[in-house]
């Protein structure tokens, strides 16, 4: 019914679609979004997107039609986070972190745990956005280097060299986290 | 240095990725809207039912007031039959709603047809031919019989009296044969009180010899009748109520104050809830009101109020929570607090039940259409069983049209020859849903006016006695 409405651009089946999904896409964008605003706009341009192109999701072929169109509109969602970031076409930069918090942690193991799904999203969001979106494509979504590549424009060698770098980075951010909690 | 195997490291991430969730900020799920509305227009379908209901409402309201004018003319001439007839004058409102009288006085009707004919007039239909069938039904015409004659322009009273004879009659018929050969009857056409020119006079006068030398016999039932269409031809009156207008007496053309239209300032406290729950603080209701008053009772009410209507709706009352699925099982409404800001087009139709020199008690039944400026909404709601508050200023105008039944009674006061107060209580009952959030809203209120009601000159003719 709810599809239905949303191929006729019935507008209220499409609000409805929009508060069913809105906060796991918004939870995506955030991912690779630059900042706050970034993410608002891809997540727009992520439901314009799937509600031109609704009649093209086959709900006859899925039993679990919302688990099926989340997969579909997550496609969506990442694919125009991947235009974004190739219209922008940001340069790779390493984030510094000051020295004065690189000490180590007395209990690590026990300070990871005590990272919140938010701070760890956040050291994510952290990451310059061509380690970013490896980092993203590769640990959170699953694609192989030569998918990243194609999808990014890049080559495998700098596909896996970014994602060596972001592993490294959010290794940093993470001790910071913990630094802070443990001083705080 | 942190020990983090990339697998840990991995597995964090993800797990993070998969149970974090954000939510959009309130007002996207709008702006989304309005970039939909511009790349993936919708067909206006649901306006055509606006436009029905409107039709249909404006169609009711036409009907109703030519029903309730027709309805009241009737009833006034039958009145003004039924006063007069006993008085011996009657009376009958022109096409201008100008009264005309019949001088009934001295007159002996002795058929048994004559009130039942005169009833039928009241009801508008009785024809020139109706008042000749009288004539004719009498064998001879008695001596104390007034007969109409038609007037011969607008301004135009004549009056047909028995052996009579006025200073200034214009229309002798002693000197008539046929009123000669008929010594029961005589003919006496007074004069026109005002403006009228010996020319329309004379030629009446001439005609109507004319048409008694000629038929050069005894006047009868149906030459009095052949007269009657005669004078009718002469004074161009179609209508069979002017051919029965004869005014008794004197007509005086003065200006007379008519008074139709009433203006109202308004202002009054708005009581508004939803499902008739407790109603929220005060709002407010100020605007201005027009009123055409079709006649002593019924008049026709309009205007625009610009409204402040502070409510709280409970629960499922309120169905929409920007950038929600309200019908998700881990979000409940609690209670949406709003303040709407509106104005409201009342279309509503008054009837006077108590009539006094200075009061008058009315009840009021129409319909009000809503126009939406902005609602402050705040939104306490759980997600997740933990209390959430959400506050939204939703500024898109919204158009309702005909979405409250408008109830009230009043008392009105006269404070001066133009100025009067009144009180009107008064409910609106939802006919649709309003807002972003789709309420079915009830008001309560009082409406405090200050009435003015000018006096329109029109001319009207006066009768002197």
């Amino acid at each position: 019914m709810l599809l239905a409405g949303c191929k006729k651009n019935d507008r209220s089946s499409q609000q409805e679609l929009y508060e069913l999904l809105s906060n796991y896409a918004m939870t995506i964008c955030l991912r690779y979004a630059e900042n706050q605003q970034e993410a608002e706009e891809l997540l727009q341009e992520g439901f314009v997107k799937l509600f031109k192109n609704i009649d093209k999701f086959d709900t006859s072929r899925h039993a679990d039609i919302l688990s099926a169109i989340k997969g579909w509109f997550k496609r969506i969602l990442i694919n125009t986070c991947i235009d974004q970031f190739r219209k922008n076409r940001h340069s790779v930069t390493t984030y510094s972190i000051s020295e004065e918090f690189d000490l180590p942690a007395k209990n690590q193991a026990t300070a990871v745990d005590q990272l919140s799904y938010k701070e760890l999203i956040g050291a994510i969001r952290l990451l310059s956005p061509g380690y970013r979106q490896v980092f993203n494509l590769f640990i959170i979504e699953g694609l192989s280097h030569e998918e990243i590549s194609k999808k990014l424009g890049i080559s495998v060698g700098t596909s896996k060299s970014n994602l060596s770098k972001a592993r490294e980075k959010m290794k940093q951010y993470i001790l910071q986290l913990i630094r802070i909690k443990v001083y705080a | 240095m942190l020990n983090l195997s990339d697998q840990e490291l991995d597995r964090l991430s993800k797990e993070a990725a998969e149970k974090f969730e954000a939510s959009p900020p309130p007002l996207h799920w709008e702006k989304l809207r309005q970039r939909l509305d511009v790349e993936m227009p919708q067909e206006k379908k649901d306006n055509k039912w606006v436009y029905w209901r409107f039709g249909l409402s404006g169609l009711f309201l036409l009907l109703f007031t030519i029903g309730v004018i027709v309805m009241n003319r009737s009833r006034n001439q039958y009145n003004s039959l039924s006063s007069n007839l006993g008085s011996g004058s009657l009376k009958i409102p022109d096409q201008t709603g100008v009264d005309k009288n019949i001088n009934l006085k001295n007159a002996k009707i002795n058929q048994p047809g004559f009130d039942s004919r005169l009833s039928e007039k009241s009801s508008g239909n009785l024809p020139t031919a109706n008042l000749a069938s009288i004539t004719a039904n009498k064998k001879e015409i008695t001596s104390q019989q007034s007969i109409p004659i038609p007037i011969a322009s607008k301004a135009s009273a004549y009056s047909l009296n028995e052996k009579k004879k006025k200073p200034g009659s214009k229309f002798d018929s002693s000197n008539d044969p046929l009123l000669k050969s008929s010594p029961n009857v005589s003919y006496n056409v007074l004069t026109e009180t005002k403006g009228q020119s010996g020319k329309s006079e004379f030629a009446i006068k001439n005609n109507v010899d004319n048409q008694l030398i000629k038929n050069g016999e005894k006047i009868g039932p149906e030459s009095l009748s052949a007269r009657t269409d005669t004078l009718n031809t002469i004074a161009g009156k179609k209508d069979p109520v002017e051919s029965l207008s004869i005014a008794s007496g004197n007509v005086n053309h003065n200006p007379v104050p008519l008074k139709r239209w009433e203006f109202s300032l308004v202002v009054g406290p708005d009581y508004s809830n939803v499902g008739f729950a407790s109603p929220g603080k005060a709002g407010i209701n100020i605007g201005i009101m027009v009123g055409y008053r079709i006649n002593e009772r019924i008049s026709v009410q309009t205007g625009l109020l610009y409204s402040q209507k502070h409510y709280t709706a409970m629960g499922d009352a309120y169905k929409r929570i920007p950038g929600y699925n309200t019908s998700s099982s881990y979000i409940k409404m609690q209670r949406v607090d709003a303040n709407c800001y509106m104005w409201d087009l009342p279309v509503n139709i008054r009837y006077d039940f108590l009539l006094r020199k200075k009061q008058r008690a009315f009840a009021s039944v129409g319909i009000s259409s809503y126009f939406m400026n902005k609602e402050d909404l705040h939104y306490h709601y759980t997600y997740y069983n933990n209390p959430r508050y959400k506050a939204w200023l939703n500024e898109e105008n919204g158009n309702y049209w005909l979405s409250a039944l408008n109830l009230s009674v009043g008392f009105e006061q006269r404070i001066s020859e133009k100025f009067s107060f009144q009180a009107e209580p008064f409910i609106k009952l939802p006919l649709s849903e309003i807002g972003y959030g789709k309420v079915s809203m009830n008001s309560l209120g009082i409406f405090l006016s200050l009435k003015y009601t000018p006096a329109i000159l029109r001319f009207k003719k006066q009768e002197k006695r």
